[in-house]
């Protein structure tokens, strides 16, 4: 199974949802972009260390929770701990696990997922730190 | 048939994936409405209220304290219709309230909390889409071949 398909359909469909109905909170959108970035290159990495990319997904959710919790009481929170930026977070992690649990590791080795984990990373800092800022 | 080695998510991974999905939902939802504060009852004196903008053109959020310092995160329109420096009673699910001094008030529609709410509902849904897609696949693999008797061919031939 080529899992670029439905990943792009699910994240694509995603950020529909939050540029039509959460547009005045664009800073959603970028924590979804990073979380889902983050945890698609969680499970590329995990693709060469183990099989079960299934066990590695639900992981890798877990991880990016935890860096999203992490991260916004050290860095990010920066008025006040929001749960929801840590919601939108692990919610981009869930749509990737959910889009390549029942990828093979090979699938996974692709470098297309490799530029695809790493452009959504990037896509939600840019999100973040320059078009938020210049809206503002 | 392929020598890939084939795994589908199991079905204690799916059932753990839409768990976390649905915990995730209930987080989101749950900050969302309080900040709402209409399933809240209150029955605080409140000290000042402040509009500020973080994430978006305009104000985004609006924080109150209320006494002993303590500060709630509302949305910004809620924040807008709290009196300051009044005794401010309100019902749990009520949109009406009573200020010392000041009178009544009425909270607004919280339009941006149903449109979190809606909004962080259908990025669930699709999440729980492409959990059940991925487990499905299985079904389309085994059927075209790619597992062997009915079992991913990575696994062991006694497993």
């Amino acid at each position: 199974m080529n899992p670029s398909r439905p990943l792009i359909i699910a994240v694509g469909a995603a950020c529909g949802v939050y540029l039509t109905l959460l547009a005045f909170r664009l800073d959603y959108l970028s924590h979804f972009l990073a979380g889902a970035g983050v945890a698609l290159l969680v499970l590329v990495a995990c693709s060469f260390l183990t099989t079960r990319l299934d066990l590695a997904a639900v992981g890798a959710v877990v991880s990016v929770g935890a860096l999203g919790w992490l991260s916004e009481g050290l860095w990010f929170g920066d008025v006040f701990f929001d749960w929801i930026d840590i919601v939108n977070t692990v919610l981009g992690a869930l749509v990737v696990a959910g889009a390549v649990a029942g990828a093979t590791p090979t699938d996974m080795r692709r470098p297309a997922m490799v530029r695809l984990g790493a452009g959504l990373v990037v896509a939600g800092f840019v999100m973040r730190f320059v078009l938020v800022e210049m809206l503002r | 048939m392929t020598t890939e080695p084939t795994r589908h998510p199991s079905r204690a991974v799916v059932a753990a994936l839409l768990f976390l999905t649905a915990g995730t939902l209930v987080l989101g939802v749950g900050t969302a409405l309080s900040r709402s504060l209409i399933p809240q009852s209150i029955h605080h004196h409140v000290n000042s209220t402040e509009l500020r903008n973080r994430n978006s053109s305009g104000a985004d959020f609006g924080l109150i304290r209320i006494r002993g310092d303590e500060v709630w995160f509302v949305e910004s329109a809620t924040a807008s219709a709290i009196p300051e420096g009044a005794q401010v009673t309100k019902a749990a699910w009520s949109l009406n309230g009573r200020a010392e001094p000041g009178g009544s008030f009425q909270l607004p529609v919280p339009t941006r909390t149903v449109r979190t709410v809606v909004g962080l509902t259908a990025v669930a849904g699709i999440a729980i889409w492409a959990i059940v897609m991925s487990y499905r696949s299985r079904d389309r693999r085994a059927v075209s071949g790619d597992e062997v008797g009915g079992r991913a061919v990575d696994e062991p031939a006694g497993g």
